[in-house]
């Protein structure tokens, strides 16, 4: 028996090595370009599903697709609506490890394994070759460690305790779905689970009828997992594994439910058809784990349009999500450039509008206001800045007019400018915020000049919002003359800051210096911005 | 904020008192509507000892429809803290800002 069971788990950590290894070599397939691709793939349903399928089918975890797919929308690369049919269709991906299984292809994988293991030896192929080598490596240690679980169970049968667990157990339906649902939560692959039941079933203990109950607990087990998993992930990043564990639990519970109903009726439901397509009990028992994830697919599809309103009502998206992702850009709009354009300058706005929001959290007299932070500000000014800019160099890449091209130039230079302006304000923020929070007394003499600063940089920088938001003749001659060469009387401040505040420290007029030049530098990119719209007629 | 409104000629004087921050603005705002009409509109700055950025909004749209419709809008009195903010904003070359409004408005 402790041969068994040590062979039982040898081919259970090889089945799990496989698994993770799979996961970590593919990672080093990806490069940031197929990144990209993916998220292109994603905006076409067919794509999308194809996506979903084979994810799930080589990782073996759907819950694993959902949580890589978190970190792709929490990067801004794809949007929880398009994320969550590759989400639904991963289920179904993880079932062709069960059907393969269900078949003898132990020659072909331990070729498999032995050619991607020599190779990996000898180092055959190079570097470049390696992560390929690895990835089928990790594919035949996979079907390996399954076979020798298979192996080790097959002689079960023989064991006198075997019979009175068997005995134990006979009928208990619901103990084997409980059971898949605890094994679910330990296990984090329901493949890896029912390629368990069917070993289970194979070494006789468990009835065909156990080991299916079995798999459609691991959809219960799916539910709890992800949604103790995910308990510390904030707003929309938990909204697709909340989607995983509700439509796995769905599936699940509709399956035991027809379960009982075939059970106790005579209907011929799910195991009748898994009878009626083969003889073979394995073959079978896979047709159940195919009709489990079918069914989590068919909730999903069945859910579509609604779902990603009921999850925006479950998981709200934090101030902070809610800022950093695009108000305006959508890619149906592409299709037509004038108004994809509109949106992104309408984007624009609202990241220009982050300039002056961001003062204002040291200004005076906003001190008893609630604001929003200023780094939470100038995150989300780094997080959408990006994918403007991707959104304009999709354009780019479609046939444009001249005017057209003119036009996204144009708002690439203007989105170059409002990153500046948020890198710049936000050390200007930063700045005069220690400064104040370090040692009040020490800038006592300098604090008007301070004041004076940040109101002067206020107003300049909701002229510029005005005027961007207006696009008016005057607001952008205004916000020209506002913005001309200041140069000389930021020195002459400085003189006289020095000469009428002799009592401040070297380290303090270091920094006002710094500000005086972050100011400076704010102007100038100001009077960039303001060039970038067509130029008023000269008065 | 005060806002103490007299016609002195042609001109609307209104003298103001305490600080253009949020409130004072949004008061600002609320006394210059009414005379943004085209007319000669002058602001008393001697009492004023701080304003904010949305004092100045106030001011540049008020400086906008009076422009619009040919009318002025005269700025003075102002101390030297208060001169400053225009002066680093660079809204003295977009103002009329003067030393002293008075002779300007006995005058007209």
């Amino acid at each position: 028996m402790a041969e068994l069971l040590a062979l039982f788990l040898v081919g259970l950590s090889l089945f799990f090595y496989g698994v993770g290894g799979i996961k970590t070599h593919l990672q080093g397939l990806t490069s940031r370009r197929l990144r990209h691709q993916v998220a292109r793939w994603a905006a076409h349903p067919v794509l999308a599903s194809l996506w979903g399928f084979v994810s799930g089918a080589i990782t073996q975890s759907s819950t694993a697709v959902a949580f890589i797919l978190t970190s792709f929308v929490s990067s801004g690369l794809l949007t929880t609506v398009r994320a969550l049919p590759i989400v639904a269709w991963a289920n179904l991906g993880t079932a062709v490890l069960v059907v393969f299984v269900s078949f003898d292809v132990r020659l072909a994988f331990l070729y498999v394994l032995g050619s991607a293991g020599l190779a990996l030896a000898f180092e055959a192929g190079g570097a470049r070759l390696r992560p390929v080598a690895a990835t089928l490596f990790s594919i035949g240690l996979l079907f390996f460690g399954l076979q020798l679980m298979k192996d080790a169970f097959a002689p079960l049968p023989r064991f006198p305790w075997f019979a009175d667990l068997a005995t134990f157990l006979q009928g208990s339906t619901l103990a084997a779905f409980v059971a898949g649902a605890l094994l679910r939560l330990l296990i984090q692959s329901s493949s890896g689970i029912a390629v368990i039941a069917i070993a289970l079933a194979h070494g006789g203990l468990f009835s065909t009828e156990q080991a299916a109950m079995m798999m459609y607990g691991t959809g219960t087990g799916v539910g709890l997992s992800v949604f103790l998993l995910s308990s510390t992930l904030p707003g929309v990043a938990r909204q697709l594994t909340l989607y995983q564990a509700l439509i796995n639990t769905a599936a699940s519970l509709t399956l035991a439910a027809l379960f009982y109903l075939e059970h106790l009726s005579g209907w011929p439901l799910v195991l009748h058809l898994a009878h009626t397509l083969s003889s073979q009990e394995s073959l079978r028992l896979a047709c159940a784990f195919v009709a489990l994830q079918s069914t989590a697919v068919f909730i999903a599809l069945t859910c579509s349009r609604a779902a990603p309103r009921w999850l925006e009502q479950l998981s709200p998206a934090t101030g902070e999500q809610d800022l950093s992702r695009p108000r305006y850009l959508n890619d149906q709009a592409l299709v037509d450039p004038e108004s994809a354009l509109d949106l992104a300058e309408k984007e624009q706005v609202r990241l220009l509008d982050h300039l002056p929001a961001q003062l204002d959290t040291i200004r005076a007299d906003t001190a008893h206001t609630a604001l929003v932070p200023a780094a939470m500000l100038h995150a989300a000014t780094v997080a959408v800045g990006p994918q403007v800019q991707a959104f304009l160099r999709e354009l780019v890449d479609r046939h444009t007019d001249h005017a057209t091209t003119e036009r996204i130039l144009r708002l690439e230079h203007r989105q170059t400018l409002i990153l500046s302006l948020d890198e710049t304000v936000h050390l200007f923020v930063s700045v005069l915020a220690s400064l104040r929070s370090a040692d009040r007394s020490g800038i006592e003499p300098i604090d008007p000049f301070l004041d004076r600063l940040a109101e002067s940089l206020s107003t300049l920088l909701l002229t510029a919002t005005d005027a961007a938001r207006t696009v008016d003749p005057d607001d952008l001659a205004t916000l020209l003359r506002l913005t001309s060469d200041r140069g000389e009387l930021m020195e002459r401040l400085r003189r006289s800051l020095l000469g009428s505040a002799p009592a401040i420290d070297h380290q303090h007029k270091t920094h006002v210096f710094y500000l005086t030049s972050l100011f400076e530098r704010t102007v100038w990119l100001l009077r960039q911005l303001a060039q970038t719209w067509p130029q008023p007629p000269a008065a | 904020m005060q806002i103490a409104e007299s016609k002195q000629n042609a001109w609307t004087v209104l003298v103001l008192t305490g600080k253009v921050d949020q409130e004072g603005s949004a008061q600002l705002k609320a006394a210059l509507a009414p005379h943004l009409t085209g007319g000669l509109v002058a602001l008393d700055f001697t009492n004023v000892e701080y304003v904010t950025s949305v004092g100045f909004r106030v001011l540049l749209v008020a400086l906008k429809e009076q422009t619009a419709k040919s009318g002025r809008l005269l700025l003075g009195n102002m101390s030297e803290p208060v001169r400053s903010f225009f002066d680093i904003a660079g809204l003295s070359t977009t103002f009329k800002v003067v030393h002293d409004i008075y002779p300007t408005v006995t005058a007209t």
